[in-house]
């Protein structure tokens, strides 16, 4: 009884960090989910002085490297609602914040795609050119 | 031929000319152009020719009239090289831009695989889906706290 006891204890003892991260990762995730909810509709309602501060709440997260990606999507899709309104500048720097919160190579040549797409979309073709090009670079990186 | 040297070096050329082909061969080209001006006959140019020629030599060119420097300015020559210069450089810029057109094609096609990708990601057109990608798809819907599980 008493060993069948202490095995209980070490396996809560060593998944206890395991679900402890889980916590942290929920609360995370639901704190980045209604974020995003607010980013979206201060763009809907063209409130653009309050979306990058509430973009920023989400990239400013500490988020896992195998789920940073999905800072990638909100701010792809933030930029997208942004360039249908026509507000370029305020997409770029969404994106550029994004561009500091994340480390993976892919994330980063992704976000590099999309300011090449707004830019090309703004008749900037030389500096989507730009963009483009070091977003191959990053893709090409070991 | 004409009767200058002395008789000693006469002999000496005569008898050099008669042992040497090609002494003698151009010994005879000569004998026969001066047997041929020997026979021309020379005729006195008339004392007014001359006056005629230097009067002609001496009057400045007829100027070109006012009305012909109006209606045709001899400006053909920096036409001619502004015409050269204008198609040179059209012909620069149009191989520049050729390549610029090829370059942005290729950057257009490059950023609409990109579009495609993305939309494939989003399950849908980006712009169209009311999508976050924070919410958390396996959790059961918490619509009524009370229903039976």
């Amino acid at each position: 009884m008493a060993k069948i006891m202490t095995a209980a204890l070490i396996m809560m003892s060593l998944s206890y960090p395991l679900l402890l991260a889980k916590d942290d990762w929920e609360k995370t995730r639901s704190i980045a989910e209604a974020q995003h909810e607010i980013v979206m509709l201060l763009i809907k309602n063209k409130q653009y002085d309050k979306v990058l501060p509430a973009s920023k709440k989400i990239l400013s997260l500490k988020f896992p490297p195998d789920r940073e990606h999905l800072l990638v999507d909100h701010a792809r899709i933030a930029c997208a609602a942004l360039s249908d309104q026509g507000n370029y500048t305020l997409a770029h720097q969404i994106l550029d914040e994004a561009l500091k919160a994340v480390h993976n190579k892919k994330s980063k040549a992704t976000l590099y795609k999309e300011k090449a797409l707004l830019c090309s979309k703004n008749g900037q073709d030389g500096e989507a050119m730009k963009f483009l090009e070091e977003a191959v670079r990053l893709e090409e990186a070991p | 031929m004409d009767g200058e040297l002395d008789s000693e070096d006469a002999k000496r050329i005569q008898a050099h000319v008669l042992a040497c082909k090609s002494c003698n061969a151009e010994y005879q080209s000569l004998l026969f152009a001066y047997n041929l001006v020997a026979h021309v006959r020379l005729i006195e140019s008339p004392p007014r020719a001359w006056a005629g020629i230097e009067s002609r030599i001496r009057t400045a060119p007829p100027k070109r009239g006012i009305l012909r420097n109006l209606l045709f300015p001899n400006v053909w020559v920096p036409v001619g090289a502004l015409a050269a210069l204008v198609l040179a450089t059209g012909s620069l810029l149009w191989v520049g831009s050729s390549d610029d057109r090829s370059q942005s094609r290729a950057m257009q096609q490059v950023l609409r695989t990109y579009i495609q990708e993305r939309d494939r990601a989003f399950g849908g057109n980006v712009h169209a889906v009311n999508y976050n990608p924070f919410r958390d798809n396996t959790r059961r819907p918490k619509d009524n706290p009370f229903k039976a599980e």
